[in-house]
């Protein structure tokens, strides 16, 4: 199985200011693999993106790769800090 | 060395050559203190300007004047004192020029060794993505015209690269652009493409804009196309711009934009 990890780890460091503060949780519910992304506060408009198109390009290639099983991957963006900023 | 004021620079000016009794390229101005107008005269002040009688203007007659004051503006120009409102207009041009050659000689050289260095870095930042997606791949450069950069891969999973409607190529090709901007090499168009897909794509979408504009032509009505991104739109925009039955506009907000084929 790919490691997903990784991979998402090497799309989204070089797009990123704080590449030191990129954490990747994985978690293994019944239905999906999910990896919940934390990013520094200043880039999470960086990986999100315009209309969420930066975050769409990355879920896909991440959601192209085949996993045996029926179970899915799902990728979690984590965009908590700046909402309570408010 | 006296200071003469008045409301203006100009007016200061004047006053000055008044009492000198003398012409304007007789004499040295340098400004000391710009007026101000103040709030309800509060605060107002008077321009202050310096002026001094050139030496060799005076002791020899007009002859040699020109050819001083030409020599007092460069001088004054490349003190880039506050002298500019009275330096000989032959000052204005030549301080142009040295500050306007001064920047650009740098940069351009520059920014061309940062952009080469960003497609170089671009290249490993794909390859480490497709390694990673579990497809063996080579890429290759085509740099094309001015700012456009191809970047091919050679692969046996090609499927698995382009993706359904060649989502996955294209999701590749956007998160690189961005790649790109945010490595200093802003204002070049990246191209991925493995295995032709880019010109294959080309003739399909030649052939369905043809076919549906025959379409819209018999039906009188407007068809909506599939979402597409916004090269794959252009094309179908370009295809159709020759056609004198048909005008096209794209429709609908950026991820779900879709090109619209009207009967004219």
């Amino acid at each position: 199985m790919t490691d997903f990890k990784a991979l998402i780890l090497a799309i989204v460091s070089p797009l990123v200011e704080h590449p030191e503060a990129l954490v990747v949780t994985p978690q293994e519910t019944d239905r999906f693999y999910e990896y919940r992304l934390t990013v520094h506060p200043d880039d999470i408009g960086r990986v999100i993106g315009k209309q969420g198109r930066v975050a769409q390009a990355i879920r896909t290639i991440v959601y192209s790769v085949r996993v045996q099983g029926n179970k899915r991957v799902r990728l979690i963006i984590d965009d908590r800090p700046a909402k309570t900023l408010e | 060395m006296t200071i003469y004021t008045g409301k203006t620079e100009e007016a200061a000016i004047a006053a000055g050559l008044t009492a000198l009794n003398s012409r304007r390229d007789q004499v040295v101005i340098k400004v000391v203190a710009t007026p101000r107008k103040g709030w309800l005269g509060i605060g107002r002040r008077d321009a202050m300007v310096d002026i001094v009688l050139k030496t060799v203007a005076e002791d020899s007659s007009a002859a040699p004047a020109p050819e001083s004051a030409a020599s007092v503006g460069s001088s004054t120009a490349s003190m880039s004192s506050a002298v500019a409102s009275v330096a000989p207009v032959a000052a204005a041009p030549a301080a142009a020029a040295t500050s306007a050659t001064a920047e650009p000689t740098v940069t351009p050289q520059e920014r061309r060794k940062r952009r080469e260095a960003a497609i170089e870095a671009v290249q490993d930042y794909l390859a480490t993505i497709v390694e990673q997606l579990g497809i063996d791949a080579t890429i290759d450069v085509e740099s094309g015209a001015h700012r456009q950069v191809r970047l091919v891969f050679t692969t046996d999973k090609e499927g698995l690269l382009i993706g359904k409607h060649g989502r996955t190529i294209n999701a590749l090709q956007s998160l690189a652009q961005l790649f790109l901007n945010h490595h200093g090499a802003a204002h070049v168009e990246l191209e991925l493409d493995v295995a032709n897909y880019r010109e294959r794509r080309a003739a399909t979408l030649g052939r369905l804009a043809e076919s549906t504009a025959r379409e819209v032509v018999a039906t009188g009505k407007p068809i909506y196309l599939d979402p597409m991104p916004s090269f794959e739109r252009k094309q179908i925009h370009a295809v159709l711009s020759k056609n004198r039955y048909v005008t096209t506009y794209s429709a609908g907000k950026e991820p779900h934009r879709a090109v619209v084929i009207e009967p004219a």
